[in-house]
């Protein structure tokens, strides 16, 4: 019997989607007002607390981006659900090892710990959109 | 789990999204289900049941 081919995302994709790229916009321009001014201006001060609460400030982006994407994994529905967390775990679980591999070669007093934080960090997250990207692929 | 929901949606000329739209889920969680990757929580399966206007035991039935 001959189905009828239909690509379109449903109803549910698409409010989804809108919601969640609708919602990241204001984070996504803190974090690169915030970011970039710890790169541009230069405070002279370090030990000031201003300047504690300004190198964070970064932070308040990050934390609001986690927000929205909470928000989006509560309005999925239950396969998209397990996709998501399946693939947050594969990230999570990159993490971890890298996060041991580094704090050993920390411990040998061999590279540089704040490299090899950032360089986690760069890959779970990597890990994490790569998986999430292949199994969602895979449903298509 | 095996289900007949392929040919069901055949039936009424439905595409995934259409039978996605009807159940306020994703097409991929529909194609997820149809092709077997994915079982539905008795919830979404009694939905699905209820949308094909048949009972949830004539839609899904066991591997062997």
């Amino acid at each position: 019997m001959s189905l009828p081919s239909d690509a379109r995302l449903s109803v549910s994709d698409r409010r989804r989607n809108r919601e969640t790229i609708t919602k990241s916009i204001p984070p996504l321009a803190l974090l690169l007002v915030t970011q970039g001014s710890l790169i541009v201006v230069d405070p002279g001060r370090p030990s000031d607390a201003l300047h504690v609460g300004w190198a964070f400030s970064p932070m308040v982006a990050i934390l609001w981006l986690a927000w929205v994407q909470l928000q989006s994994l509560r309005r999925a529905d239950e396969f998209q659900r397990v996709v998501q967390l399946e693939s947050l775990a594969l990230g999570f679980g990159a993490m971890a090892i890298l996060a041991l591999g580094g704090g050993l070669l920390d411990g040998a007093g061999i590279g540089d710990p704040r490299q090899s934080l950032q360089l986690t960090l760069g890959i779970g997250i990597v890990t994490w959109v790569v998986a999430l990207a292949a199994k969602s692929r895979a449903g298509r | 789990m095996k289900n007949r929901l392929r040919e069901l949606r055949a039936v009424r000329r439905w595409s995934q999204a259409d039978l996605a739209d009807h159940l306020d889920v994703s097409r991929q969680t529909i194609n997820a289900i149809e092709t077997g990757r994915y079982d539905p929580s008795l919830p979404l399966a009694f939905k699905i049941a209820a949308v094909l206007e048949l009972p949830i035991e004539s839609l899904f039935y066991p591997d062997e």
